[in-house]
């Protein structure tokens, strides 16, 4: 009779672990759909306030470097799940870290634009873009926050190659705040006469 | 997890979606700058951008798939 109970569960439980991370894995987009509303408002709000008018003297070069920092931090993020997927967890920390450093990075950068942009908050296009730079800016400082946690949590010997949910679900959104830049980026720096 | 996400292939597809990004990136700057903005022609490489991401990072598809199943 225990042995049959305890068989049952064993069954119960196989069966539990793929189903938990199967709704986590939706719990998880459905999060990412909603905030995709948000930052859909702010973009269509962009071409609302301003058309496709953009200031003049907008640091050009500067949104080519944050951007490209932000792209690039998805590949060591990317390199860094599938480090921890392999069990390499040297591997992982390098390029979490990396990814921690690049996003800290284009958090500077956008601090930068922020500080030397020769346009007002009070404009329209100034309205937009420090509304939309200044919400992405802070999913990508909860991001970095996030990753210092996981690699905290990973040097500590937590994670592995069959178990690593809080690493994919922590990357994910990282890829989500690169994908958000991918539409911004054009809205803010690239459309306009 | 899936193993689409291990070994040198994982590594040599992340390189190959980065540099699609980054061409990608440079064109639209480009096309911007000396063309002139064009307003649905950076929205579709935006699109092509996000889709890249979507599909080789995030890995939609696992979405509606459990632990040790394949992709």
């Amino acid at each position: 009779m225990v042995t049959a109970a305890a068989e049952l569960e064993s069954v119960h439980y196989e069966h539990a672990e793929p189903s938990r991370l199967r709704l986590n894995q939706l719990g998880l987009w459905l999060f990412f759909l909603s905030e995709s509303f948000l930052f859909a408002a702010l973009l269509a709000a962009r071409f609302y306030l301003t058309g496709t008018d953009r200031p003049e003297h907008l640091n050009q070069v500067l949104g080519l470097i944050i951007t490209s920092i932000l792209l690039l931090s998805s590949l060591t993020a990317y390199r860094a799940e599938a480090a921890m997927a392999e069990g390499d967890r040297a591997g992982f920390l390098r390029n979490l870290l990396a990814t921690i450093i690049l996003g800290a990075v284009f958090v500077v950068g956008v601090g930068f634009e922020w500080g030397t942009a020769e346009f007002s908050r009070h404009e329209p296009y100034g309205t937009s873009f420090f509304s939309m730079t200044g919400l992405h800016a802070s999913h990508v400082i909860s991001g970095v926050a996030m990753m210092m946690l996981v690699y905290w949590l990973g040097a500590r010997g937590h994670f592995s190659a069959d178990s690593y949910w809080g690493v994919e679900a922590t990357i994910k959104y990282w890829h989500f705040v690169d994908v958000v830049w991918v539409f911004f980026y054009p809205a803010l720096y690239l459309v306009g006469w | 997890m899936s193993s689409s996400h291990r070994g040198p292939a994982a590594v040599f597809t992340g390189w190959k979606v980065f540099a699609w990004l980054a061409v990608l990136t440079i064109v639209e700057y480009v096309i911007a700058i000396t063309v002139g903005p064009n307003l649905p022609a950076l929205a579709v490489m935006g699109v092509v951008k996000a889709a890249l991401i979507v599909n080789y990072f995030m890995h939609i598809t696992r979405a509606w798939r459990g632990a040790g199943e394949e992709e």
